[in-house]
């Protein structure tokens, strides 16, 4: 991380918390299964996944210790939090499975490895994987999980209790962006997506470039005064 | 030549397509041809066959992305062997489709699928790759008249490029039917983009393939 243009982060962190030391500053690292996939040609690996497990093991455990590395540059440069963050592998793409035995030992050592408040995220369908997420936050000290858009998070918060803390999962394209959701509209999908349980409102995926300024303050507005008051999580925490 | 062994090399390429046995159906369609049997007939009740029942297994979550991919490889190494000899009258396409992955993204996988899909439909594939310009998928449509634009993105941000080029596309000519897929967009992404049809994700692409080979397959038993 000390290299350029990898060491543009780490300035970039330090920056903002000395200009706004009052805001929680999160980092975060993609995992290992979505870097592999974007260094080495996706559909390899996941062939790869059958017909050279091994060979795939061991390409993801240096990219495991690649992230960890990453992640404690970050929060050494003063990230407040960390989120791991592995888009490629949720059912869409990869079996429970798999994930159990690919991907979960190796999500539960990078966050086991970073001392900070730490959250997993999971982007795609991430109904059949919850409850294995919510084990790799319980096995490796980690704080939360978060899920986009595809996640029933009614179903979710039915599977793991209220003693898990479930971040997500607003649309980023609807509520802030489209041209035809009102400010309204996305008052109310904010509102829909608390009811829904979650413990902090977090964007289901990436935002937009395209975001409409009016209707994010607004869903930010909402986010803070609708059912404003101690959330389940109060008293979770350790 | 018996319609035993020709109903069992069928059985044996649609076997292979499911258990993703590269040799076997490369085996048996090299079989199928030294045989002289029809290679149309062996793609579609072979191969597309056995891709339907993947897409089923697809569906049902006992096949995932990895078994599809390799479901995909054996299916190509029959396909490889077997479309030449489709003779020309049996084998002029059924439509044109030109895909790519659009401008900035280089994730194809699923953009693949659904060209395999296509190529074992029979149409005519102008594939412009990963990563295309904007005014390539326009440029590329007008050269070949072809009737659909297939255009998928997984990230978010390249996404937006998809509208600009239903805009440039539909301004030239209005009756090209234009298909959007990938990770970010949805139903309500493609619909306000001004799209004619949308598939979620790889596995949705691949089902919305599935479906259009039974269509064919259909459309090809009502010809016979």
């Amino acid at each position: 991380m000390d290299r350029y243009p990898m060491n543009l982060i780490p300035e970039a962190i330090k920056i903002v918390k000395k200009e706004a030391p009052e805001l929680a500053l999160g980092a975060w690292q993609l995992g290992p299964f979505t870097q592999c996939g974007q260094t080495i040609e996706l559909d390899k690996v996941l062939k790869g996944v059958f017909k050279e497990r091994k060979r795939v093991e061991d390409i993801l455990d240096k990219f495991t210790d690649i992230i960890i590395n990453n992640g404690k540059a970050l929060l050494a440069a003063g990230a407040d939090f960390i989120t791991l963050r592995e888009p490629g592998v949720a059912a869409d793409l990869l079996s429970p499975r798999t994930f159990k035995e690919l991907i979960q030992p190796r999500l539960t050592r990078i966050l086991s490895a970073w001392r900070a408040p730490k959250v997993l995220h999971i982007c795609g369908s991430t109904d059949l994987l919850v409850e294995m997420m919510w084990q790799i936050v319980k096995d490796s000290g980690a704080q939360a999980v978060s899920v986009d858009m595809k996640n029933n998070i009614v179903e979710s918060r039915k599977k793991l209790g209220n003693d898990a803390l479930i971040l997500g999962n607003f649309d980023v394209f609807k509520l802030p962006c489209a041209e035809e959701t009102t400010v309204e509209q996305a008052v109310d999908g904010i509102k829909k997506n608390i009811d829904g349980l979650v413990d902090a409102v977090w964007p289901g995926c990436d935002l937009w470039p395209d975001i409409k300024e009016e209707n994010l303050r607004a869903m930010e507005r909402t986010a803070r005064t609708y059912k404003a008051g101690p959330t389940p999580a109060v008293g979770r925490l350790n | 030549m018996s319609n035993n062994n020709k109903g069992e090399l069928i059985e044996l390429l649609k076997d292979g397509v499911i258990n993703f046995k590269d040799d076997q159906v490369k085996d048996a369609a090299q079989k199928a041809v030294d045989a002289g049997y029809p290679a149309l007939e062996m793609i579609m009740e072979g191969l597309a066959a056995g891709m339907e029942v993947v897409g089923d297994l697809y569906e049902r979550q006992e096949y995932f992305v990895p078994e599809v991919l390799m479901c995909a490889d054996a299916l190509y190494g029959g396909l490889d062997i077997l479309r030449p000899h489709v003779p020309k009258k049996d084998g002029g396409a059924i439509a044109q489709v030109v895909i790519g992955s659009i401008q900035g993204d280089v994730h194809d996988i699923g953009k693949n699928l659904v060209k395999m899909m296509f190529d074992v439909s029979g149409w005519m594939v102008h594939d412009l790759g990963r990563d295309v310009p904007l005014e390539n998928f326009v440029k590329e449509q007008l050269r070949t008249d072809a009737e659909v634009v297939a255009m998928s993105a997984m990230m978010t941000t390249t996404m937006l490029g998809m509208r600009k080029v239903i805009k440039m596309i539909k301004e030239k000519n209005p009756n090209v039917a234009i298909m959007l897929g990938g990770a970010p967009v949805t139903q309500d992404v493609a619909k306000l983009f001004g799209a004619d049809g949308y598939a979620e994700s790889a596995g949705n692409a691949v089902k919305e393939g599935i479906k259009m080979i039974s269509r064919l397959r259909e459309y090809e038993k009502k010809k016979a």
